[in-house]
């Protein structure tokens, strides 16, 4: 009697935390028609965003990997007070509300900010550009991805690099050779946060960026404009982002998986 | 865990809405977001006039409001910054009663100091950082005929200059300020309201009124109302009081004189 | 025949790690858990850097006044408890793993030909294309031997080698262990809390307690003459 008090609790409780989160995004799918998410493709909004998010977002992946592996990986080995606190710092964006996240980056690399002066004599103005999007896209992509790799990294077991130096590995190939192919499945899955949420950011990018079409209009940028005139367009552009997403994340899946 | 599930049922039942016929005491306002410091500073004075209630904001660009009414957000009177949103309120059967009650004046801002050396409206097309409001957006709509206006006086090459200095079109007005504000815009059309209340960190460049439209802020009487007319009605006496029509005018706002305050009614 | 000579001196946590020993052949390596045994392997590989102390190999100092050999080129090869072979690699990938790191490492057809004899010389060719997972605790033993040599260390290091190993295969592979050792006459050291592995082994032992030597000499002489309470209860 009371096994079964149990798992009819656990059913009702999960299955209303699952109608929650599917719900809205089948809504989204399921209310308008066809021919609507269709003629809300073709708004002239639609494309420019499109491309705009996927490149953005690809040029924001490759930096956050590129330059967030080596430091997860050093994190996972340092022991130090030094190291904690940078992985606490890297960790500060997670919580920041996107918006307080736009105001930063101006106050840091805006033409008023701390690096302001310098990088105007470098002729180098960032905010409304899309190096700006990008910057946006790190900034709060990046937390993501480290802290996956890093636990990726930390997961490992620590003689197979003692086994490798022993061999005559260098750090070098140690890392390429033995740490990579090891972590590969926590680093894909890393990136996958990453790049998702890349992907739907917005409030740091309309503060840092701005919102101007082909330049600075991501997806969900462009979604929000809609929203203020055309509902529809708004919808199937949003049917474009769940679906673009969807597509990516089940894309990595598949490499996550075909790798163990 | 007989008593857990008598707790799950109390939660359950506490947490159903709840329908009411009477109205509430708090009298709620939908409002554009330029008229955000002149509202806040009226509050006490309703709080005066009906002791015991409260008048609650919502301050966003006057097309989102819209769009919020449209889906069901319920409000006792929406103050736009332009027509086009209580029109189309209107057209869906919304609005019960609107009136325009104040103007406001799009002028030109720039970063204190005027960096960009802008002293006319022709002076934005040499700028490479204008910031503009989005089209949907009031301001952005008032900003778009001033500068087809231009471009019909001084020629097409201008309006098409004007056009590309534009690097973001933002989504309401307090945003385009705080670009400027924050002098990563070297220029924003905003309302004259907008510039005085940033008065020590920008500079005002004039629009000439030749070019220039005039803002008309009509306020509109829901249909989705609770709070009862009475209530409404003292917000709309409060503004049209002397303090009321004192605050608006030290802000930018040109309030319409108003001999007589509509009633409301149902 | 080479001999390795370590004198090192480290502080950990609670108590010193304080070792000397000397060797061109098999010592053990014997003492209670936490006595400081996996820690003085790693002095010797180079993993830990001792506060004091020197470590030479074949006359050459790896670790000495102002010389700290890398744990790279120290030619040490090192075999830990769970032997450590990487789990994305084959058998044979392993070997050639270690033949890829010698200096200069041979191309890679002959690596694959090399790893294959290695395999074979230790008996788990059959091996040699299954990934370390599939395979028992006494293949995956010889297959890290056969990394290990590939390496063609000049000194070894076990830690605990056969107490991954089930009941009945330990018994056999400590002989094929002390055969193959005899075979390379090279410095060897095992760390064991078991005195059948040391019988098995027929090497001088080296008892380690709270860090400090409290006896050495061959199992007999410790029966003998037990300096400890705890080489009385190891002796048996």
């Amino acid at each position: 009697m009371k096994r079964r008090w149990f798992a009819l609790a656990t059913g009702v409780l999960a299955a209303a935390l699952v109608a929650l989160l599917a719900l809205p995004t089948l809504a989204l799918f399921v209310t308008a028609s066809p021919a609507a998410i269709l003629a809300g493709f073709h708004h002239p909004i639609a494309a420019p965003a499109l491309l705009l998010s996927l490149g953005t977002t690809l040029v924001s992946l490759a930096v956050v990997v590129t330059l967030g592996t080596p430091l997860a990986w050093w994190l996972a080995q340092a022991r130090g007070r030094a190291a904690r606190a940078v992985e606490t710092l890297v960790a500060l964006p997670v919580v920041i509300p996107p918006a307080v996240a736009g105001i930063a980056l101006l106050l840091a690399f805006g033409r008023r900010g701390l690096l302001g002066p310098l990088l105007e004599r470098l002729g180098w103005a960032i905010s409304f550009t899309t190096t700006a999007v990008v910057l946006a896209q790190v900034f709060v992509s990046a937390p993501f991805y480290v802290q996956g790799a890093t636990a990726a990294f930390r997961a490992l077991d620590g003689n197979l690099f003692v086994v490798a130096r022993s061999l005559g590995a260098s750090p070098a190939r140690a890392f390429f050779r033995v740490a990579m192919p090891l972590a590969r499945p926590g680093l894909v899955a890393g990136a996958a946060m990453a790049w998702a949420r890349a992907l739907g950011e917005f409030g740091a990018t309309l503060m840092f960026a701005g919102n101007l079409q082909g330049r600075t209009q991501t997806l969900p940028l462009a979604i929000y404009t809609a929203l203020e005139s055309d509902l529809h367009a708004a919808q199937a552009l949003s049917v474009l982002l769940v679906a673009v997403a969807f597509a990516l994340l089940l894309v990595l899946r598949a490499r996550q998986g075909g790798a163990r | 865990m007989t008593r857990l599930r008598w707790v799950l049922v109390v939660l359950l039942l506490g947490a159903a809405p709840r329908a009411s016929a009477e109205p509430t005491r708090d009298l709620t306002v939908f409002a554009a977001a330029s008229l955000r410091e002149v509202f806040e500073a009226l509050r006490p004075a309703f709080e005066r006039a009906r002791p015991g209630s409260t008048v609650r904001f919502n301050f966003a660009g006057s097309q989102e409001l819209r769009t919020q009414l449209e889906h069901g957000a319920s409000a006792d009177l929406l103050f736009s910054a332009d027509l086009k949103q209580v029109e189309a309120l209107a057209k869906a059967g919304l609005v019960l009663s609107s009136f325009v009650f104040a103007r406001n004046e799009p002028v030109i801002v720039v970063p204190r100091g005027n960096p960009a050396g802008i002293h006319a409206l022709a002076d934005l097309a040499k700028t490479k950082r204008l910031v503009i409001g989005a089209p949907e957006v009031p301001i952005g709509g008032y900003t778009l005929k001033i500068f087809d206006a231009a471009g019909k006086k001084y020629g097409a090459a201008l309006r098409a200059r004007l056009e590309a200095a534009i690097v973001s079109r933002e989504l309401n007005v307090k945003q385009v300020l705080a670009k400027v504000v924050l002098g990563e815009a070297d220029a924003g059309v905003v309302y004259r309201s907008d510039a005085l209340s940033a008065r020590d960190k920008v500079e005002v460049v004039v629009v000439p009124p030749e070019l220039n439209v005039v803002a008309e802020y009509p306020v509109a009487v829901l249909k989705s109302a609770v709070a009862g007319p009475d209530l409404a009605q003292a917000w709309l006496a409060v503004l049209f009081s002397e303090e009321g029509s004192r605050a608006l005018t030290s802000r930018g706002f040109q309030p319409r004189p108003m001999t007589k305050i509509p009633v409301l009614g149902r | 025949m080479s001999r390795l000579e370590a004198s090192v001196r480290k502080r950990l946590g609670s108590f010193a790690l304080d070792l000397t020993l000397e060797t061109d052949g098999c010592v053990a390596i014997a003492g209670p858990n936490g006595a400081g045994k996996s820690t003085a392997l790693l002095t010797l590989l180079g993993i830990v850097r001792p506060d004091a102390g020197h470590v030479r190999l074949g006359g050459q100092p790896l670790y000495d006044d102002g010389v700290d050999v890398p744990t790279e080129e120290r030619g040490i090869a090192y075999v830990p408890q769970d032997y450590a072979l990487f789990p994305h690699l084959t058998a044979s990938g392993n070997v050639e793993f270690a033949l890829g790191c010698l200096r200069p490492a041979p191309a890679r057809a002959r690596r694959r030909e090399e790893a294959r004899a290695l395999l074979d010389r230790l008996g788990v060719l059959a091996c040699a294309d299954r990934l370390p997972a599939s395979l028992s605790g006494g293949e995956r033993q010889r297959v890290a031997l056969a990394r290990a040599l590939a390496r063609q260390p000049r000194a070894l290091l076990f830690d605990e080698p056969f107490a991954a190993l089930d009941a009945g295969a330990r018994g056999e592979v400590r002989l094929y262990l002390r055969a193959r050792l005899a075979e390379l006459g090279l410095p060897a050291v095992v760390v064991t809390h078991d005195r059948a592995d040391v019988e098995a082994l027929g090497a001088p032992v080296v008892v380690l307690e709270g860090g400090r030597v409290v006896q050495r000499g061959t199992l007999a002489e410790l029966a003998a003459r037990p300096a400890t309470e705890y080489v009385a209860r190891f002796c048996g």
